[in-house]
């Protein structure tokens, strides 16, 4: 049953997902939705609102499988309320852009739905997760007083990863794909179909996404899924493994917050990285500009955009291997 | 290509095992923690020094994150 589910989950996200962006991206550029992309030359024009098509592909397969479904339809419809509720943070932002400091705020209360629905179904969220050599742990008053806390960490940190063609679509599908294998390990049915419902998606976003991008995926998007990585790894008790897998998300943040000392736009700091005559880009030497992840990648010396997303693709792939270390280190400790 | 992410490479590994010894340093250690007072003074004094300890133990594993990237961005660009 379960095995059916993930897999109409997935055929269902991925094809609404592929179906829907044409069409939206044709309305996109007749309404002018559109955006340069700035790492190339010709600075092209492109819609900038393309991850509305992952969050009708989620809605369709998630809303499906709920019917379908009938147990697991409480954490399904969990994620995707989640998942809308950051969507439109994410479009109101992409249509008029917030203070650095309200955005992550209203991403917090996208993960509300989980605290309420908590309240009526008992196992929406179980605040005891596990952890490597420690075992399970009882977190019942700290833990529903992180979950909007990791809601807007998840959801911001994917949001700051999403800087070239196809990052944020590569990047996350390997995280997803972290999470999967390791809903199969421990056995947690809502956590697959979650997984294989916004793994769809993000293939089918990737082939739009992909260099040279069709679309972006705009705030809508990468805060969406990220919010949704969030959420999944709450409702399927994928906490620490999760957290493992998005170590390249935490760092990128992580090193621009550490630099500048303060939540801040991208719009309001120095740029980190500059394109050359070549197209390749380039570190700027700027002492003012955060060292985020590509620059840190891209001191060495130029890149091509989309060697730069190689290079973060490996190192995604990289950390999801300590992920799948640390599920057999929490595997071991229950 | 390998040596970039290789720099980047180290630090995860940094960050992860730190992570992991973080948190069973804290278990094992400092969760075990008791004052020798007895009485609801000592349970609060217990209770705020673990978590007091846990706190410096999460900021000094920051610190050193911080300045490894710091080290490591500085080193790059000095080789470019």
């Amino acid at each position: 049953m379960c095995g059916a589910m993930s897999l109409l989950a997935f055929v269902l996200g991925f094809l609404a997902c592929l179906a829907s962006l044409p069409g939206l991206l044709m309305r996109m550029r007749v309404r002018g939705m559109v955006g340069p992309d700035v790492h190339k030359r010709n600075r092209p024009a492109v819609p900038e609102m393309g991850g509305i098509g992952i969050l009708v592909g989620l809605a369709v397969s998630m809303v499906i499988v709920s019917v379908l479904s009938g147990e697991e339809a409480p954490r399904l419809l969990c994620l995707l309320t989640v998942v809308l509720a950051t969507g439109v943070v994410g479009a109101l932002d992409g249509l008029r852009p917030m203070n650095p400091i309200v955005k992550p705020a209203l991403t917090a209360l996208a993960g509300l739905p989980i605290l309420i629905l908590g309240l009526f179904y008992a196992d929406v969220y179980v605040p005891r997760p596990v952890l490597p050599f420690i075992g399970p742990t009882h977190l019942t008053r700290v833990y529903p007083l992180m979950i909007p806390v990791a809601v807007a960490v998840f959801a911001n940190a994917v949001n700051m990863m999403d800087s070239f063609n196809g990052q944020m679509a590569g990047t996350s599908s390997i995280v997803v794909l972290v999470q999967l294998a390791s809903a199969v390990v421990l056995g947690r049915g809502s956590a697959i179909v979650m997984c294989t419902g916004l793994l769809g998606c993000l293939l089918a976003f990737f082939y739009f996404n992909r260099y040279p991008a069709k679309t972006f995926a705009g705030d809508v998007g990468s805060l969406s899924v990220g919010a949704a990585i969030g959420a999944t790894a709450i409702i399927g008790r994928l906490e620490v493994v999760t957290l493992v897998a998005f170590m390249p998300q935490i760092m990128n943040a992580f090193y621009g917050l550490a630099t500048i000392g303060r939540l801040y736009e991208r719009r309001e700091v120095a740029r980190p990285t500059r394109l050359l005559e070549d197209g390749r880009l380039e570190a700027t030497d700027d002492p003012k500009a955060p060292i985020t992840l590509a620059r840190m990648v891209l001191a060495r010396g130029p890149l091509p955009e989309r060697d730069i997303v190689r290079v973060f693709i490996a190192l995604q792939a990289i950390s999801g291997v300590l992920a799948l270390f640390t599920l057999y280190l929490v595997v071991a400790a229950t | 290509m390998i040596r970039r992410i290789l720099d980047s490479v180290y630090i995860l590994l940094f960050a992860w095992t730190c992570m992991l010894l973080g948190a069973w340093l804290i278990q094992r250690l400092i969760v075990t923690l008791t004052m020798p007072i007895r009485g609801l003074l000592g349970t609060l004094l217990t209770s705020i020094s673990r978590v007091a300890i846990s706190a410096l133990l999460v900021l000094v594993w920051l610190w050193l994150w911080r300045e490894l990237v710091r080290l490591s961005f500085r080193r790059s660009l000095r080789k470019r």
